[in-house]
């Protein structure tokens, strides 16, 4: 219990008839790099919104650091040190990417010292583009700024929604070198849900599959690429050849 | 900030020789521009940062106009105004509690839906409890007194909106104004800053209406809560900008002088005047007379491009 993160229990959604997730369970250890893969439409990102305060679930809980918070707000989550991402990114478009940062950090870190703004911008390589628009920068951008804000509020648990969405393989095995030494530096719990099944399998401790709303499977990338019902459900040929 | 603080103390001090430079008439168009400077600039302190349209503005105004009412006799005249802005903020509290997990129409129709209560609430109570459909005010302050009031409040309502704007209070109020549930994702508690704001920008539209009520000697609730001056409110604020205080302030002076010279020679072409306007500010500059970027229109040579590739090398 102690080290756990991320604890949820029977997690359900239920959007009028739709079942957008059902009864999953899932426990993420302090210090674990989780991925999070499943076909469009598996309730990858309501799984998000569920864990984050965006939406509450219509059943089960919620724990982050062992305190429930399932139906607290989105703030409650923040406290308790939960950051996130989203798939399209969200970013103050009218305020400059210093300005973001910084209200990441003015809002989200109640401990923090303000050295910590200019060290996450460096870190997620926007340097030159601090008195740039955010609402300007071009999608890739945007998602690394997403990244910095997160990380300006001194976060427990990471959440990243498909940051290398629309990047080229080599891009991906970058923003997958970022995370992965972001992780070491701040001491994280990451969460990461990607598309890009070959590189997030190559980084991170363990892969969780959603599919049709349910956790299908639940383990090390190598006996997810191993189980016949992940392959069958999503893989596909990508992985078998 | 300082030199901002240097230039209202200066126009404060300039515009207070008011009574003893202008005529009657000058001074009461004077204090019309005033009063909706205030009115507009405390509306966009709340309403143009967080997008939270408030048509409460004319119950507000009104509130404030009815502690004068009830009161008068029994409060020296700075209290008054301090009380009337308070009744309004208690009021902006307790509405605001009940009403602002709503957003866009909802909420705009919910404010003004509740000043109708109000006004409807009053007058039943005057007649049931007091036996009085009206009020008359009695010894009111002389018109310098209520002159420098409205200045006061004016300036008040200018310096207020600057200091929030640079504060943490103005930041949150921005996130929820850009993305409400993604400020919240950034740890802003976003019940608590829109309670506050809303209070904040209600005690100005209550002490207005506490210092203007003085000017009217009969107060009944259909002129109190007249909601005239809460649409001409929202009309200044969103004509001028509402996302700074120079542009409301620019309408209110403007608008109040126009309407005063239409009013007087066609009476029915102000508020044809003032629908076109809106019309045409929609449709052309969405973002107020002060998004305009006179700069770029009369000296094109002169245009933000070149800075802009300086600051980006």
């Amino acid at each position: 219990m102690n080290t756990s993160m991320l604890s949820v229990q029977g997690l359900g959604m239920q959007f009028g008839g739709l079942k957008a997730l059902s009864d999953v369970t899932m426990d993420v250890k302090k210090g674990e790099f989780v991925g999070v893969i499943g076909p469009n439409g598996a309730g990858k990102t309501t799984f998000f919104h569920a864990i984050s305060g965006v939406h509450v679930p219509t059943s089960g809980t919620v724990r982050i650091g062992g305190s429930e918070l399932q139906g607290k707000s989105p703030d409650a989550f923040c406290r308790a040190g939960v950051a996130r991402t989203f798939q399209t990114p969200r970013i103050f478009g009218d305020m400059t990417v210093l300005e973001n940062v910084r209200f990441a950090f003015l809002f989200g870190n109640r401990i923090g010292d303000a050295g910590l703004i200019d060290k996450v911008i460096e870190e997620t390589h926007l340097d030159g583009l601090r008195g740039e628009i955010a609402g300007a920068l071009p999608p890739a951008r945007q998602r690394q700024l997403e990244i910095a804000m997160a990380l300006a509020t001194a976060p427990r648990l990471l959440l990243l929604d498909e940051v290398a969405a629309g990047l080229t393989e080599g891009e991906v095995e970058d923003v997958a070198r970022l995370i992965a030494r972001l992780r070491d530096t701040y001491g994280l719990t990451v969460v990461w849900i990607e598309h890009a099944v070959r590189t997030l399998m190559k980084t991170v401790d363990r892969v969780a599959v959603l599919n049709f709303g349910q956790l299908l499977a639940d383990g090390t990338p190598a006996e997810i690429a191993a189980d016949p019902r992940v392959i069958s459900a999503y893989l596909g040929d990508e992985v078998v050849e | 900030m300082k030199t901002f603080m240097s230039l209202v103390a200066a126009a404060g001090i300039v515009l207070a020789a008011g009574p003893w430079v202008f005529s009657d008439f000058w001074l009461s168009l004077a204090m019309t521009c005033m009063m909706y400077s205030a009115l507009a600039v405390s509306w966009a302190m709340f309403s143009g940062t967080t997008r939270y349209l408030s048509l409460a503005t004319s119950a507000l105004f009104g509130l404030g106009t009815y502690t004068t009412a009830m009161a008068m006799q029994h409060l020296p005249w700075p209290l008054l105004i301090i009380a009337g802005g308070l009744v309004s903020a208690l009021f902006a509290l307790l509405v605001g509690a009940a009403v602002l997990h709503l957003r866009g129409t909802y909420f705009a129709v919910l404010t003004f839906g509740l000043g109708e209560l109000v006004r409807h609430s009053i007058t039943y109570t005057e007649k049931s409890v007091f036996g009085t459909v009206g009020r008359v005010l009695t010894e009111v302050p002389s018109n310098e007194t209520l002159y420098w009031t409205m200045l006061a409040l004016a300036l008040l309502a200018i310096v207020t909106y600057k200091l929030v704007s640079a504060s943490r209070l103005g930041m949150a109020m921005r996130g929820i104004g850009a993305d409400e549930q993604r400020a919240a994702t950034f740890g802003v508690n976003t019940r608590a800053t829109k309670l506050i704001g809303f209070a904040l920008s209600a005690w100005f539209a209550g002490a207005v209406g506490a210092a203007m009520a003085v000017r009217w000697t009969y107060i009944d609730p259909h002129s109190a809560f007249s909601p005239l001056i809460g649409f001409q409110t929202v009309l200044i604020a969103m004509i001028g900008g509402a996302t700074t205080w120079r542009g409301p302030v620019i309408a209110a002076i403007g608008l109040s002088l126009l309407s005063d010279a239409l009013r007087l020679n066609f009476p029915h072409a102000y508020l044809i005047i003032l629908g076109v306007l809106l019309i045409v500010c929609v449709l052309f500059i969405p973002g107020g007379i002060a998004s305009i970027q006179w700069k770029r229109l009369f000296g094109r040579n002169h245009g933000g491009m070149v800075a802009g590739h300086k600051e980006a090398a």
